[in-house]
């Protein structure tokens, strides 16, 4: 019968009341971001010279990444508005969970499974984007 | 504050890496308590087939699979290589953004847990009846121990324990198998006479002494009565009240579950085949406890065992030869017995009561009932 | 000539889809559908 003991080691320390998240990004850095639609991106970065200006492709640890937009979260940490491209204006909001999310990470080569964070919010967009004005 | 939102590039739809669980109030303590050993862990019965469930130290959920349609991208703040000034008419009139989330895993689900009982598997666990020449397992299968059946079933530990416990699980021979109600019955009363004769506290048994009490009288040849069936009577029977790690570990018998199974015995022996008069069941009952045994006896304690085949007499009845069916299961208990208090039938019928629905309105479906003072009577509708 | 330049044409349209950025806003949101998780499932 298959089972695996999920560590639990990384996460027990944010158990403490004093850090726990309070902010859009859990100690650890992590956060999510939900939006009621599809997001589009580019799967990888073309090899002939990049049409516009706006796309752009990066890197971070070793990986091939495009930056897809800006977000603003306002002073009280409750409203949020994110930026698409040169088009599109997103509000939404953070979002605190009623129940937090475990992170698992699952790793099918070792066969190992680690709780590695726990999310108390997140950064929601349900509603219709607006034009950029 | 502002921030660039980067992703990684061909992020598949939903990645097998990352994934979300909800986690409830059960988990967060058990996450939370430094003394347990926090051992969280996901188990099938086989690979495909079965589903996953998820088990605390003590407790047991199904793990089930919410799809939405939004999209969730896991992100985490991280520096990008490249660090590229944003004109000021890419900025919306915001703040300059002053760090970067980068997008890691992108997700369609979130795992939500269910609770659930844990069960053990036993297909594989032999029935010991006592006798001198159990084969631990056909063949060269290798035996299995108790640990072996909690990592094959899916259940917590300590729910497999309770289980286990209450099976009248026993170690012979380093196979795990559970005791047959005859041998179990025998191992009880040969144990209670044990440690009767020797004095012992009923409350405070320390399992080495009572192992050495039951010894005492074996002939050498062969005592099936090893301590591992002596440990499995003590937990069968009673519970542990010494503290975790005191030592020794002492048991404490309960009365009340030690009545009831010499009741069950005694209904069995001399109200199987014929009703018998409660006042003379009342002395069987009593002449099958060993000599000293002093417990409080009422056929309250016997109800899910027998019916009234006529007033002020009782007869054993066997739930596992009722039908399963619930109108056939009425019906039969109604022919054995035209009218029953709710407390004595209750037993009878629970397990029908899948939808949990109070018991009053569930046996309405089926039956009549009418309040008589405090009791509740239950008679056939037809 | 003028079969290449229409080729590349289409290339430049299908290269600036494939290099688009936008959000395709849906009306309803779902999460009606649940189902137990077998052993492949979850590494997959």
């Amino acid at each position: 019968m298959p089972s695996v003991t999920i560590t639990t080691t990384q996460v027990q320390q944010l158990l403490d009341p004093e850090r726990k998240q309070t902010s859009v990004l859990t100690p650890f850095g992590n956060t999510i971001l939900e939006i009621q639609g599809d997001l589009e991106i580019p799967a990888m970065e073309p090899g002939t010279p990049l049409l516009s200006p706006e796309y752009q492709f990066n890197t971070c640890k070793d990986k091939d990444t495009v930056r897809f937009g800006l977000l603003h979260i306002s002073e009280d940490k409750k409203h949020a508005t994110l930026y698409i491209g040169k088009k599109q204006r997103l509000l939404g909001s953070v979002v605190e969970l009623e129940r937090p999310l475990g992170l698992l990470r699952f790793n099918e080569a070792t066969g190992a499974v680690d709780l590695c964070d726990i999310m108390h919010y997140k950064i929601m967009f349900k509603d219709r984007p607006l034009p950029i004005m | 504050m502002s921030v660039n939102l980067h992703s990684e590039l061909g992020l598949a739809q939903s990645s097998g890496t990352y994934k979300l669980v909800e986690l409830n109030d059960e988990l967060l303590a058990e996450l939370r308590d430094k003394e347990s050993d926090s051992r969280l862990q996901f188990k099938s019965l086989d690979k495909e087939g079965s589903h996953v469930v998820l088990c605390s130290s003590d407790k047991t959920w199904v793990v089930r699979q919410k799809d939405h349609s939004n999209l969730s991208m896991l992100m985490r703040e991280d520096v990008v290589d490249t660090e590229r000034v944003l004109d000021p008419s890419a900025c919306f009139g915001l703040p300059p953004p002053i760090s970067d989330y980068t997008g890691y895993a992108r997700t369609t689900y979130e795992y939500e847990t269910i609770k659930t009982e844990g069960q053990l598997s036993l297909d594989n666990v032999p029935v010991y009846n006592g006798g001198p020449n159990f084969q631990a397992q056909e063949g060269d299968k290798p035996a299995l121990t108790f640990e072996d059946l909690v990592n094959n079933s899916p259940t917590s530990r300590k729910e497999a324990l309770d289980q286990w416990h209450r099976l009248a699980g026993c170690m012979v021979a380093g196979q795990a198998c559970l005791l047959s109600a005859t041998f179990l019955h025998k191992a009880l009363h040969v144990t209670l006479m044990s440690v009767l004769a020797e004095s012992m506290d009923l409350d405070a048994i320390a399992l080495d002494g009572a192992y050495t009490a039951v010894s005492k009288d074996m002939d050498e040849t062969f005592n099936p009565y090893s301590e591992s069936v002596v440990e499995t009577v003590l937990n069968r029977f009673g519970k542990v009240t010494s503290e975790p790690g005191q030592s020794p570990k002492l048991w404490s018998l309960n009365r009340t579950t030690l009545a009831t199974w010499y009741g069950v015995f005694a209904l069995k022996k001399y109200a199987a085949k014929t009703s018998v008069p409660v006042d003379e069941f009342m002395l069987q009952w009593k002449s099958t406890f060993p000599p000293f045994l002093t417990c409080d006896i009422d056929t309250n304690m016997l109800r899910g065992h027998f019916f009234h085949p006529q007033a002020e007499q009782l007869q054993y009845i066997s739930r596992d030869a009722l039908p399963g069916d619930a109108k056939e299961r009425f019906r039969t208990l109604f022919k054995l017995q035209s009218s029953w208090d709710m407390q004595d039938l209750e037993p009878f019928i629970a397990d029908l009561n899948t939808k949990h629905l109070k018991i009053d309105s569930f046996v309405m479906k089926y039956a009549r009932r009418r309040k008589v003072g405090k009791n509740v009577i239950v008679t056939s509708r037809s | 000539s003028t079969t290449a330049n229409t080729h590349s044409g289409e290339d430049a349209a299908s290269t600036h889809d494939k290099l688009r950025i936008w959000v395709k806003y849906k009306a309803g949101f779902s999460n009606a559908v649940r189902k137990n998780v077998s052993w492949e499932g979850l590494w997959h």
